[in-house]
Order: C-alpha cells, then sequence, then structure tokens
C-alpha cells in the first residue's frame, strides 16, 4: 500500500516537472523576446533515417556521421529558448520554478563556463536510462534552456557539441569533461 | 418513409457542413488570394508531374534526374506570398491552430527569432509524408508553403546518394588534374 502510494507519488511528481518545463516553454513561445526552437519527434524520426553518412563530404572525422546518427536515433524531441533580455532575471526564474518542485530530476552538473551558470539536470528510467536532459545556462549576455528527450547516453550526447549548430549544445560539452 | 426523409435530411447536413469547414489551407488561400499585394499560386499535381516529366527527357544530368524524380512526387503545389500586410498575423495563427485540429496535422518544427516565426507542420503516415505547410511570419510579410506529396525517406536518401557520386566524381576529376600537373613529365 505505501509503496502504491510512493510510487503514485514520484510517477506525478516527476510528471508535474516535465509539465513545468513544457508550461513554461509554451508559456514564453509567444513572447517575443525570447529565440525559441521547437523539433518533434516526428521530424526527429524522419531525420534519423536519412543516410547522414552519405552526406559526407569528407569534413567529418571518422564515424562522426554514423555516430550523430546514433544519437538522433535516441532522442525524441528538442525544445530550445534562449534571451538575451534580462537573462539573470529569467534565469533566476526558471530555476526557482524547476527547484521548487522536488522530482524525478537529479541535478549532474553544476558549473562555470565561460562566465555563464551552466546545470544539467536529467531524468532516469526505472531502468537507468535516461528520459529527459535540461540544461539551463545563465549569464549576463544570456539564459538558454535546453531540453532533449528521449533515450539518452550522456556519453555519446556530449558529442553533439561542436557538430550540431543549436544555441547552447556546446554546453554539453562540460559532461565529456566531468566524465574525464 | 419519414425515417428515410429525415436520415437523408442529416446526411446531407452532415456533408454540406464537412465541405463548408472543408480544408483549411484551401480556405485560406481562397481568402486571401485576391489581395493587393498577394502573390498566389497553385499547381495542381497532374500539371506538376506533366512538366516534371517532359522535363526528365531533355536533363542528362544525374543529380538534376533525380531531384526531378524527387519533384514527381509532388501531388499539388499552393503557395501565397504576402509583402503588404494583407494576411494579419491572427489569421496564419489561426491557420496553424485548424491545421493541428482538423487536419490531424502536427509541428514539425518551429522557430522564432527576432519578431520572425516559422513553422513546419506535417502529416506523416508510416513512411510517407503526406502534406508539408511551412508558415512564415516575418515583419509585415507572410509566406504559406503547401505541398502534398507521395514522398517517402527512400526518396530523400536516394537523392542524397545521387548528390554525393557527382560530389564524389568531382573530387576525382580534381585529383586527377592535380597529379597530371605535378608529375615530372608535366
Amino acid at each position: 500500500m505505501l509503496f502504491c502510494a510512493l510510487f503514485c507519488f514520484l510517477a506525478s511528481s516527476a510528471r508535474a516537472q516535465n509539465d513545468a518545463i513544457n508550461r513554461y516553454f509554451e508559456a514564453q513561445l509567444e513572447n517575443e523576446i525570447f529565440t525559441s526552437v521547437y523539433v518533434s519527434p516526428k521530424l526527429i524520426e524522419i531525420v534519423s533515417q536519412i543516410d547522414l553518412q552519405s552526406l559526407d563530404d569528407g569534413d567529418m572525422e571518422d564515424n562522426e556521421a554514423a555516430m550523430i546518427e546514433e544519437v538522433l536515433g535516441q532522442l525524441k524531441g528538442l525544445m530550445l529558448l534562449k534571451t538575451d533580455v534580462e537573462p539573470m532575471t529569467h534565469y533566476k526564474q526558471v530555476l526557482s520554478d524547476f527547484s521548487g518542485l522536488n522530482s524525478g530530476f537529479d541535478l549532474l552538473l553544476s558549473v562555470r563556463d565561460k562566465g555563464n551558470n551552466v546545470k544539467i539536470w536529467t531524468q532516469t528510467a526505472t531502468d537507468n536510462t535516461i528520459q529527459e536532459l535540461l540544461l539551463l545556462v545563465g549569464g549576463k549576455e544570456e539564459m538558454i534552456m535546453l531540453s532533449l528527450t528521449g533515450n539518452i547516453d550522456l556519453k555519446k550526447i556530449s558529442k553533439l557539441a561542436g557538430n550540431v549548430d543549436i544555441d547552447g549544445i556546446d554546453y554539453l560539452d562540460n559532461l565529456d569533461k566531468s566524465q574525464q | 418513409m419519414k425515417r428515410i426523409l429525415y436520415a437523408l435530411i442529416i446526411l446531407f447536413g452532415f456533408v454540406t457542413i464537412a465541405e463548408a469547414s472543408g480544408d483549411p489551407i484551401k480556405n485560406f488561400y481562397r481568402k486571401y488570394k485576391k489581395r493587393d499585394q498577394v502573390f498566389n499560386i497553385a499547381l495542381p499535381g497532374v500539371l506538376t508531374r506533366t512538366c516534371i516529366g517532359m522535363a526528365r527527357i531533355f536533363v542528362h544530368d544525374e543529380e538534376a534526374k533525380a531531384g526531378l524524380k524527387l519533384a514527381r512526387k509532388m501531388k499539388g503545389i499552393r503557395l501565397l506570398v504576402d509583402n503588404g500586410h494583407q494576411i494579419p498575423k491572427a489569421a496564419g495563427k489561426a491557420l496553424i491552430k485548424d491545421l493541428g485540429s482538423q487536419s490531424n496535422m502536427e509541428t514539425l518544427v518551429s522557430v522564432r527569432e527576432n519578431g520572425n516565426y516559422t513553422v513546419v507542420m506535417g502529416q506523416i503516415k508510416g513512411k510517407k509524408i503526406k502534406k508539408i505547410v511551412v508558415i512564415a511570419f516575418e515583419e509585415g510579410h507572410f509566406t504559406m508553403v503547401a505541398v502534398k506529396s507521395r514522398l517517402k525517406i527512400k526518396h530523400v536518401n536516394q537523392l542524397i546518394k545521387a548528390l554525393q557520386k557527382r560530389a564524389q566524381k568531382k573530387k576525382d576529376k580534381q585529383k586527377e588534374t592535380e597529379k597530371e600537373k605535378n608529375s615530372p613529365m608535366a
């Protein structure tokens, strides 16, 4: 009985956290001071079926295209919010909203990189696979919130930094550094 | 007899309502296409395929042929470009909403930056891309491109492979000319 109640509580709080991210994202979608990017699971599914290795014209390193294909195959969705208007205020707002809810998200990393505060949270499933990764960057110049969903392998996802041109994704490089 | 009559009236009513609500893209296109400073073009699938079929006779380049083969999968194209504040932003947003609720289309990508907003919506069944709609708002400008297709991912991969083949050929040719230049005989 107690186990069931605990399970229900954990499940609902995890959902509440996900909802908090989605709610914040949806609320800022119409806000013109934010740059927003949303990539649906369907599109990622399509792109992952495209033969990226054929697109490699020799500029990519060995197995790089295969690795990107593999990472894309694991991803299910991407959401990005970015602003340079009062970035620290927005950073603190997201941080307080996010930390206020006790959920299945674990703080994986907290560093200062290029003068910015960088925090990475992950949400793991029962089989220890990472289902969601949330990156929050706040500094004097910009605030970035990046959410990646799917079946995420930290070793591989960090490789996206430098290979994919999305704001904030280069901060995933910190994952690689922390693992070393 | 009365029951049959009622049933027919109800059925007729449903058909009329369904036709009246119709395709949001078609309704939107019809509503705004005649406004000043609105450029519009609608190419039916038959015309597109015929033109592409004719073009393929004269094209010998492999890459272009692959591109045309891909283009033949397009069933119809509608383009609406407003350069003079004729289409209100709210109408565009309502269209996006209707596409989601009435046409079962889902947002594939949306990007908002510096007041510009671009959204790509699609209707994908299995591995087939049935419809793609691109809607873009810029300051005073509005663009809508709606494409009906029979496109599959394998067609995109075929085009990529054709392009890659061509790029490889170019590279090989360049290498050969460089070798010839550097050879002691030269």
